[in-house]
Parts: structure tokens; C-alpha cells; sequence
């Protein structure tokens, strides 16, 4: 008994503190899937028996449905056209070099972990399609999470409301910064040291603020509930409720950040070539001044 | 009947299986209020077999258990296989007890291995984070000594079937 209960302990206090268990992680996950793909059953049959049992009429209410809302976001995207170039014109101004372009990959959730305790989900793209860690993962509505670990053929992605979990935000209204951080329960989200003179308000909608590298700038991330001034308390309590279903959505989207320059290639390559002019009049050396 | 429960062992297969159907039950997704209810299955069954056949299933069959789904699924080595030992050996101590208890104090013992148990894997994960929902995580001792007479006799029955 105590040999056994010294190396559970052993194996604790190792994968805790360092890394070395890491490979054996990687080893075994791939044992895992089978049980997600048992479990996921169920889901999958709803689904599909909501793509093929479905009535003539419903088809034909969903088509006009989605004809109207097509012909909806054609018109807004359309100014969306005009208000980015706009809006690149500006950048421009201000000097600003980068504006971020985004391509989106769609997965699918194939399993949730067991323990309640941890909110991390796995889905079903891995290395194979250039997953990466510290990859941000969103639904329809709003940022999810991070991919933690890649896997040939599956990730897992850790959630916002995971209580290890932390991110940069920005309230939208005013651009006032914050981190958010979970707190280990699917509904809600809390924003760490708010002072209570900061100009905060129930309703102000949080995006990510692309601090820290990670996450791309202007994602929903939740929206302010709930703002407790407890007197005794230095920093109020901010209660947010994610803009992502966390516990709901079934299909997701893997971002990649790709970086559209507004300095055109013909300004790089000319500013290249000063350079290495200057390069060779000083006889090959790097220009030091 | 000349047939001794206690004395054939289950075959590999059925302990397979039956691991695999536990381990499935306990992974089906759930609503995010009802995950803290849900019992730990895979414990259960183990419970079960140490009832039944603890010349068989003993310490170290709990362990590599806890172990296999700590492989599998764990977020930290060695939490599992070391709460699956302390609930097992709970279990182990007192068995000339529980071979004589009725259901109602089976229940009870159940939920004290069950409430070992989860303070174990909690204090394991208390090492390296900050736990928010401490009470939440004790639901499960009230499901699984509520559901322990259902699934009892449900193995029981299994059981007698087999051989």
C-alpha cells in the first residue's frame, strides 16, 4: 500500500512541477479517441437524424430563411469593403505597418473532458492540418480558447473559463484594458484588479485586445453582467458572461492570424537594396550608424 | 448450484469490457451543472470487484486502474492511481466488516471510499492550481452511495450470468 501510494505520489509531485512526463502524455492520448468517438455517438446521431428527417416544408422555410439573411450580410459586406480600405487608409496615416487578416479552419468537438474540475475539449484536427499550440479557437458567437496540445489527428483546446486560464481584453466602448480570467465555471468569466474609479459599466462588451500574442485583436469575449462594489475590497468584482456557448458549441473555428503588410512589396524591395548599396560602399560592412 | 461466486475469476475480457463501459459512461458529455453530479463509475465497478473477489482484485489492480485512466485521460500523472490505492485499501482494511453489511450501511461505506477518493484527486490538483469550486466536487459522493444498491445489484446480476 505505501509503495504504491509513495509512487502515485512520486508521479504527482514529477508531472507537476516539470515536464519529463510530457512524451508519455503524447504516448498514451491516442487511447483516448476511441472512447470520444463511442461517446460522441449519440451527438452525432442527432445530428444527423436533424440533416435527414426533416420535412419538405421546414426545407423550404430554412432555404427562404437563408436566402433573405444571404442577401442581409451581402449588403453589410459590402460596406465592409469600403470600411476596410477605409480603415487601411487611416492605418496608414497613423503609421501603423500590419493589419490582420484572418483565415478560419472548421472542427468539430470530439470529446469534453470527464472531470468537471477542468475545462478542456478536444477536437478533431491535429499536426496534419498545421495545428499549433497557442492556436485561438472561437465559435459563432465568440472566443473559446487555446489549443494546448497538438496530436496527429486531434488537439485539445483549453477553454476561457478554465480556471488556469487568463486573457487580455479591452472593454469596446472606451478601449480600457483588463485581463479576464475563469473561473472554473462554463457561464461566467471574471476580470482580475478592476479598480472600482475605472469607467466600467453592466452591458460594456469586452473584446480581445491582441496583448500578449496570442489571441487576435477585436474577438467578442463576454459581455459585463454583474459589477460588486464591496466597500471592504479594493479592486470590485466584475462578473462577465462569455460571448461563446463554452459548454454548447459542437463546431468551431481554428484562427490563423496571417498579416496582410500595407507597405507594399515594391517599397520593401526598394529599402532593401538602399541598404545593401550602402552595404557595399562601405566596403561590405553592416551600416553602423 | 456448486457454483462459488467468490472463487472463479473473471475472465480478462469481461474485465475489459466492463472498464471500457465504465470509462465510457463516465466520459458522455453532460451539462455543465450536471458534470459535478455524476459519479465516478470507473471507482464504482472497482469497489465492486474488491467486494466480490478481493482475492483477486486487489491494490495493484486498483492502482494500474487508476494509472490506465490517468494515461488516458489525466491532466496529472499518478492522481488517479494514487486516489483509486487510498479508496482501494479503505475498502481492503474493512473487509471482514462489509462482507456482512446490509445495503443500507454498504451505501454509507460507499460514499465514505467515494469522499476519500475525491479528496485525494482534489488535494493532487489543489499542488499546482487554484479550485474555485471546492464544494461541487463533493456532489459525487451523494450520487454514487445513491446509485451504489442499482448498480450493485445490476453487477450482481451480470455476474451470476456469466458463469
Amino acid at each position: 500500500m505505501l509503495l504504491l501510494a509513495f509512487a502515485g505520489a512520486l508521479l504527482i509531485l514529477i508531472d507537476s512541477f516539470t515536464t519529463l512526463l510530457k512524451p508519455v502524455h503524447n504516448w498514451f492520448e491516442n487511447t483516448a479517441v476511441p472512447f470520444y468517438w463511442v461517446t460522441s455517438l449519440p451527438a452525432r446521431f442527432k445530428d444527423w437524424a436533424d440533416d435527414s428527417v426533416i420535412s419538405r416544408s421546414e426545407l423550404e422555410a430554412d432555404r427562404k430563411r437563408l436566402t433573405t439573411e444571404l442577401l442581409v450580410y451581402q449588403g453589410q459586406v459590402q460596406r465592409m469593403a469600403e470600411l476596410t480600405v477605409e480603415n487601411m487608409r487611416l492605418r496608414n496615416l497613423l503609421n501603423a505597418t500590419e493589419l490582420l487578416a484572418d483565415n478560419v479552419l472548421v472542427t468539430q468537438l470530439i470529446g469534453v473532458s470527464p472531470d468537471p474540475l477542468t475545462h478542456v475539449i478536444s477536437i478533431n484536427r491535429g499536426a496534419e492540418d498545421k495545428i499549433f499550440v497557442g492556436q485561438p479557437v472561437i465559435d459563432g458567437e465568440g472566443l473559446m480558447g487555446q489549443v494546448i496540445d497538438v496530436f496527429n489527428d486531434h488537439s485539445r483546446v483549453l477553454l476561457i473559463t478554465d480556471s488556469r486560464h487568463a486573457l487580455p481584453v479591452k472593454v469596446a466602448r472606451n478601449g480600457l484594458r483588463a485581463i479576464a480570467e475563469g473561473v472554473g465555471d462554463y457561464r461566467q468569466i471574471a476580470l482580475r484588479d478592476m479598480s472600482p474609479t475605472q469607467d466600467i459599466v453592466v452591458g460594456d462588451t469586452l473584446v480581445s485586445s491582441g496583448l500578449g500574442d496570442r489571441f487576435p485583436e477585436g474577438y467578442p469575449v463576454g459581455t459585463i453582467v454583474d459589477i460588486n462594489k464591496d466597500v471592504g475590497n479594493d479592486f470590485v468584482d466584475v462578473v462577465v458572461e462569455p460571448a461563446a456557448k463554452v459548454d454548447r458549441s459542437r463546431h468551431l473555428l481554428l484562427v490563423f492570424s496571417g498579416e496582410l503588410k500595407l507597405v507594399s512589396d515594391n517599397d520593401l524591395s526598394t529599402e532593401k537594396e538602399l541598404v545593401t548599396d550602402k552595404a557595399s560602399a562601405n566596403g561590405g560592412a553592416v551600416p553602423g550608424e | 448450484m456448486g457454483r462459488c461466486l467468490v472463487n472463479n475469476r473473471l475472465s480478462m475480457t469481461v474485465v475489459v469490457l466492463g472498464l471500457c463501459a465504465a470509462i465510457s459512461i463516465w466520459l458522455i458529455p453532460l451539462r455543465s451543472e450536471l458534470a459535478f453530479w455524476r459519479p465516478p463509475f470507473v471507482l464504482l465497478l472497482v469497489i465492486y470487484w474488491l467486494f466480490r473477489q478481493p482475492q483477486h482484485y486487489g491494490l495493484v489492480f486498483a492502482w494500474l486502474v487508476g494509472l490506465g485512466i490517468d494515461f488516458m485521460f489525466g491532466e496529472i500523472l499518478g492522481q488517479h492511481a494514487l486516489a483509486m490505492s487510498v479508496a482501494a485499501y479503505l475498502v481492503i482494511s474493512q473487509q471482514q466488516r462489509t462482507h456482512y453489511f446490509k445495503m443500507l450501511s454498504q451505501c454509507g461505506f460507499v460514499a465514505i471510499v467515494v469522499l476519500a477518493y475525491e479528496v485525494v484527486l482534489l488535494s493532487s490538483k489543489l499542488l499546482i492550481e487554484d479550485v474555485d469550486t471546492l464544494l461541487p466536487s463533493f456532489y459525487s459522493v451523494l450520487t454514487s452511495a445513491l446509485l451504489w444498491p442499482a448498480l450493485f445489484l445490476l453487477l450482481q446480476k451480470t455476474h451470476r450470468e456469466q458463469w
